[in-house]
C-alpha cells in the first residue's frame, strides 16, 4: 500500500446556499499525477482552494501526511508543502521573472531583518542561494533567457510555465496545476505532458491537475476524480472511466 | 548573466563612501562658512525632514500598496514623546538621539497596532480607519492637559540642525534601501499586485505587512521628533488633515515605490510651498490643482517605482535606439 | 432627566441623523456608481451653503415668501454644485479612467482641497449666519414646546430619501444606475450609456448634498469655509459604517453617527471624546465585518 499524501474526507464548501462542493472524499498517493475534471462550475478550482486555505471548508476534513490543514494560513499550507498555479494566471506582472521565482521562496529564506540591515553574510549567501536556485529551475523549463523581462510582458504560454516555476520555488511535496493546458494547441499540450512528468520525476513530486483538455488527462493522469454539480461522480483509473454510464452521462449528456 | 544586485561590492562601497563625504562637506560648507541664508538652510531641512516622512509613508502607500492616512498620528506621537522627554528629562542635546529613538519607536509599536486592520480590510474601508487612527490622536492630544492639550508643547529645545536632519534622512535611506531590496521587499511589492496570489507563494501576508507598517511609523515617527525640535513647539492642529494631504502630495508627486521619487516629492513640494508662500492662502487652491495636474499627466508620479539607476537605464536605451535612426535619416 | 428633556434629545438626534444620513447617501450615490470616494464631496457640500447664503441673503430682502425663497435658492445651489460636480467629473477623474485607482484618490483630494480654499480665498475665513431658511414657529406637542423648523429639517430628510428611492427603483434612469454599480461591463454591453450614468449620479451627488446643506444651514446657521470638511468626514463615516455604495447603509450609517454625536457628549466627561467613540465604532465594525453593516461581502474568484 503506497503512502497517503493528500487526503480530503467528507469536505463541504457552501457559500451561503449554493454547495461548491458537497461531500467530496479522496486520496491522493504519493508520486501519482491525479487528475481532477468535470463540466464547469463542477467545483474542481474549490478544491484546490480549500487544500491550499484559501477558503476554509464548511466540514470535513483535509490531510497532507497527517497533518490536518484545515484552518491553516495559506503561506502555512503552501510551508508545509503544497504549491499551486492559477486558473487565471497570477504572476506578479510588474515584476521581472526572476524576482516572480525569488518572491515564492520567501518561506525558506533563512534570514531575518537584522541580517537585512547589517548586510550580512548570511543575508548575502541567502540571497545568493535563491537567485542560484531561482536560475536552475528557471533553466530547467527552458525560461533562463526571460529571467530579466517583466512577467506581465511575456505570451500566455510562457506566463504559464513562469508559474508552473515559481510554484516549483516553494520546494513543495505536492503540486496542484490548475487547468495548465488552457487556451494550448495539440502540439504544446504534448509539450506540456512531458513537462508534467518530466517535473515529476526531477522534484520528485505528486501532481495534482485540474485539466479539460482530455488528451492531457488521459494521457498522464494515473487516477481521476470525475466531479458534477459538487459531488463526486467517479473516481478511478483513465481506462475505468472510459466506460463508465454516469461520466459518460454527465460529458455527453444523456444515452439510453 | 545576472546582475547581481544582492552583494554590495568594494566600488560601490567607496561610491557610497564618496557620495557621504561629499555631503557631509556640502553641508558644512552651507552651514559653517554661511553660503546660503538661514532661510535657505532653514528650507533646507524642511525639505530633509519631510523627506524622511515621505519615504515612511512610501513604505506602506508606495511599495505595499496600502492607501493609509496614519502618518499624521505617527508623526505626532514621533514629536510628542520626544519632545516631552527632551523637555523635562534628556535637556541635554547629547542625549537628543535618545529622545528621537524614543519618539520614533513609540510610533513604530503603535505602527504594529494600526497594521492588525490591514489584515482584514483594504482599499477605502482601511483608508477611513487609518484616517480615523489619525483623528483620534489629534483628538487625544487636544484632551491631554499634561501635554497642553491643543496648545500643545512650547519650549522644546531647538536640537534640530542641518546634521541632524540629514543624518537622519542618510540613516532613514539606507534602512529603507535595504529593505526594499530584501525578501521584505519583494514581499511588498508582490502583495500590492495581488494579496491572494502572494499568500499562496507562501508569503506570509499579516508578518509583511506589521513590519512594513512598523517600519514606516519609524520613519515617520523621527521626522515627527526632528520638527518638534526644529519648530521649538508642536500643537494637535498640525497633525490634521491637511497635514495628512501634505504627505501624500509628496509622496504621489515624487512617485510611489521609489527612494529617490520621495526625496524630489518632498523638495519640489517644499520649494513649492516656499514659492507659493506670497500667495498666502491661495497656495492651497494652487496646490490642489497642481495635485490635479500631476495625477492627470503622470499617475505614476515623477519616478513611480523607478531609482535613479533604472532611469538612467531607460535614458541609455533610449539613446541606443535613437542611433540607428539617425544613420537612417543620414543616410 | 425628565421627559422633556428627552423628547427635546430625541428630535436632536433625529434631526442631526437625518442630515447625516443624507450626505452619506449623496456620498455613497457617486461611490456606488462611480465607484470613486469622492474627497472633494465636502467641499461641494461647502460651495453649496455659500450660494445658499449669498442667494437668500440676496432674495429675502426682495421676496416675502419664504418658502418659496427657499425652493429657489435651492434649485440654484442644486444647479452650480451640480455644473461643478460635472467640471471636476471631466477634468480631475474622467482623463484618470486607466490610471492606478489611488490616482483617481489623490486627484479628488486635489480638487478638494483647491475648492476649499477657493471659498476661503473668495468669501473669507470669517464665520458666517445662514438667514432662516425654513420659517421658525413654535408647536406645543403634547404641552412640550417643540421648534418646527428641527420637524421640518428631518421631514424635508426622509422625504428626500423617499423620492431618491422612487427614482433609483422606478425610473429608467435608476434602473441604470443600479445596473452600472452592479457590473459596469455588462452594463455596457447591455446598451447603458455608462458614461452618462456615472455623469448623473454626480449630479445627484451634487443636488442631495445641497439640499442637506440647506437642511444644515436651518439647523446650525453658523458655518465657515470649512464646514464641508466636518460634515461630510462624518458622513463619510457613516457610509462607510453602512457599507459604502448601499443606499440603506448610509441611512443606518447616517442615523448612528448622529445618536453617537448626541449620547456620547452627555455621557463623556469632554464633548469631543464623542469623535473617538465614533471612530472606535466604525473600526469594530469593520473588523468584524469588513465591509460595513449592510455591504456585500466580496468572494474573490481564483
Amino acid at each position: 500500500m503506497a503512502e497517503k499524501i493528500v487526503s480530503l474526507k467528507n469536505v463541504c464548501m457552501y457559500f451561503g446556499g449554493i454547495r461548491a462542493i458537497d461531500d467530496i472524499d479522496f486520496e491522493v498517493e504519493k508520486g501519482r499525477v491525479f487528475g481532477i475534471i468535470g463540466p464547469n462550475g463542477a467545483g474542481k478550482t474549490t478544491i484546490f482552494n480549500v487544500i491550499t486555505g484559501v477558503y476554509i471548508p464548511t466540514s470535513g476534513e483535509i490531510y497532507f501526511h497527517d497533518n490536518l490543514l484545515n484552518k491553516l494560513m495559506p503561506h502555512t499550507i503552501i510551508d508545509k508543502g503544497i504549491a499551486r498555479t492559477f486558473q487565471n494566471i497570477r504572476l506578479f506582472e510588474d515584476q521581472t521573472v526572476l524576482d516572480n521565482l525569488k518572491i515564492a521562496h520567501f518561506s525558506h529564506t533563512r534570514y531575518g531583518l537584522a541580517d537585512v540591515f547589517l548586510n550580512s553574510s548570511r543575508y548575502k549567501e541567502e540571497e545568493q542561494r535563491i537567485e542560484e536556485e531561482s536560475i536552475k529551475i528557471l533553466n530547467f523549463l527552458n525560461l533562463a533567457d526571460l529571467m530579466n523581462k517583466k512577467a506581465g510582458a511575456l505570451p500566455y504560454g510562457e506566463q504559464r510555465r513562469v508559474e508552473i516555476a515559481r510554484a516549483l520555488c516553494c520546494k513543495p511535496e505536492v503540486l496542484l496545476l490548475d487547468e495548465p493546458a488552457a487556451g494550448m494547441n495539440p502540439a504544446e499540450i504534448n509539450d506540456l505532458n512531458q513537462l508534467i512528468l518530466k517535473i515529476r520525476e526531477q522534484f520528485n513530486l505528486t501532481i495534482l491537475v485540474i485539466e479539460h483538455q482530455m488528451r492531457l488527462v488521459m494521457e498522464i493522469c494515473e487516477e481521476i476524480l470525475v466531479l458534477n454539480f459538487g459531488k463526486k461522480l467517479a473516481i478511478g483509473t483513465p481506462n475505468e472511466l472510459k466506460n463508465n454510464p454516469a461520466v459518460l452521462e454527465a460529458y455527453l449528456g444523456k444515452t439510453n | 548573466m545576472t546582475k547581481k544586485n544582492y552583494s554590495t561590492g568594494k566600488n560601490e562601497f567607496l561610491w557610497q563612501l564618496a557620495i557621504l563625504l561629499a555631503i557631509t562637506l556640502t553641508l558644512i560648507a552651507l552651514k559653517e562658512m554661511r553660503l546660503v541664508s538661514t532661510s535657505f538652510l532653514l528650507i533646507l531641512q524642511y525639505i530633509g525632514i519631510y523627506a524622511i516622512l515621505t519615504l515612511g509613508i512610501n513604505i506602506v502607500n508606495g511599495y505595499l500598496g496600502v492607501f493609509s492616512l496614519a502618518h499624521a498620528g505617527f508623526m505626532a506621537i514621533g514629536a510628542y514623546v520626544s519632545a516631552y522627554l527632551s523637555k523635562y528629562f534628556f535637556t541635554d542635546i547629547t542625549m537628543f538621539a535618545v529622545s528621537i529613538m524614543a519618539g520614533a519607536i513609540a510610533a513604530l509599536l503603535v505602527g504594529i497596532l494600526v497594521a492588525i486592520p490591514s489584515f482584514k480590510t483594504k482599499g477605502d474601508y482601511l483608508a477611513i480607519i487609518t484616517l480615523g487612527f489619525s483623528l483620534i490622536v489629534q483628538s487625544l492630544l487636544q484632551n491631554a492637559r499634561f501635554v497642553g492639550a491643543s496648545k500643545g508643547l512650547n519650549n522644546i529645545p531647538k536640537f534640530t540642525n542641518i546634521y541632524w536632519v540629514f543624518g537622519c534622512l542618510l540613516f532613514a535611506v539606507f534602512i529603507t534601501n535595504r529593505f526594499v531590496r530584501s525578501k521584505y521587499g519583494r514581499s511588498m511589492q508582490a502583495i500590492r499586485e495581488d494579496e491572494t496570489a502572494s499568500n499562496l507563494v507562501s508569503v506570509d501576508v499579516r508578518k509583511i505587512k506589521t513590519i512594513a507598517f512598523a517600519l514606516s511609523a519609524f520613519l515617520i515617527g523621527i521626522s515627527g521628533a526632528l520638527i518638534g525640535h526644529l519648530l521649538g513647539y508642536t500643537s494637535p492642529s498640525a497633525y490634521g488633515f491637511v497635514n495628512i494631504v501634505d504627505g501624500l502630495v509628496m509622496v504621489y508627486l515624487g512617485g510611489t515605490g521609489s527612494i529617490v521619487g520621495s526625496i524630489f516629492g518632498s523638495a519640489a513640494w517644499q520649494l513649492i510651498v516656499q514659492l507659493l508662500k506670497q500667495l498666502d492662502t491661495w497656495r492651497w487652491v494652487v496646490g490642489g490643482i497642481l495635485l490635479i495636474f500631476v495625477m492627470v499627466f503622470l499617475p505614476k508620479g515623477v519616478f513611480g517605482n523607478m531609482e535613479l539607476d533604472d532611469l538612467f537605464r531607460i535614458i541609455k536605451e533610449k539613446i541606443n535606439r535613437k542611433e540607428p535612426g539617425r544613420g537612417i535619416r543620414n543616410g | 432627566m425628565n421627559i422633556n428633556i428627552i423628547i427635546q434629545q430625541v428630535i436632536n438626534f433625529l434631526q442631526l441623523g437625518s442630515i447625516y444620513a443624507l450626505c452619506a447617501l449623496s456620498f455613497t450615490m457617486v461611490y456606488g456608481v462611480a465607484r470613486l470616494v469622492n474627497f472633494a464631496h465636502g467641499s461641494i457640500f461647502g460651495v453649496s451653503m455659500y450660494v445658499l447664503f449669498f442667494a437668500s441673503t440676496f432674495l429675502f430682502e426682495r421676496i416675502k415668501s419664504p418658502w418659496f425663497v427657499y425652493v429657489i435658492v435651492l434649485i440654484i445651489a442644486s444647479v452650480v454644485t451640480s455644473l461643478i460636480a460635472l467640471l471636476l467629473e471631466s477634468a480631475a477623474y474622467k482623463p484618470l479612467k486607466n490610471a492606478p485607482k489611488i490616482a483617481v484618490v489623490v486627484s479628488s483630494v486635489g480638487a478638494g482641497m483647491a475648492i476649499q480654499y477657493l471659498i476661503l480665498n473668495l468669501a473669507g475665513s470669517k464665520a458666517l449666519r445662514m438667514p432662516a431658511l425654513i420659517p421658525n414657529l413654535r408647536i406645543e406637542l403634547a404641552g412640550i414646546p417643540v421648534p418646527l423648523y428641527k420637524i421640518m429639517v428631518i421631514v424635508i430628510a426622509i422625504l428626500t430619501m423617499v423620492i431618491l428611492n422612487v427614482i433609483i427603483k422606478g425610473t429608467r434612469l435608476g434602473v441604470a444606475m443600479r445596473a452600472v454599480s452592479q457590473d459596469r461591463i455588462a452594463a455596457g454591453f447591455m446598451g447603458i450609456d455608462t458614461g452618462r450614468v456615472v455623469s448623473a449620479s454626480f449630479v445627484f451627488g451634487a443636488v442631495i448634498a445641497s439640499v442637506a446643506a440647506s437642511l444644515y444651514g436651518t439647523a446650525y446657521s453658523i458655518f465657515a469655509y470649512d464646514v464641508g470638511e466636518g460634515i461630510i468626514w462624518w458622513s463619510f463615516i457613516a457610509a462607510v459604517l453602512g457599507g459604502i455604495g448601499s443606499i440603506s447603509g448610509a441611512v443606518l450609517g447616517g442615523y448612528i453617527i448622529g445618536a453617537i454625536s448626541i449620547i456620547a457628549p452627555i455621557l463623556l466627561p469632554v464633548s469631543s471624546y464623542k469623535d473617538i467613540v465614533a471612530f472606535a465604532v466604525l473600526i469594530i465594525v469593520l473588523l468584524v465585518k469588513p465591509t460595513g453593516l449592510m455591504g456585500k461581502k466580496d468572494i474573490e474568484k481564483i
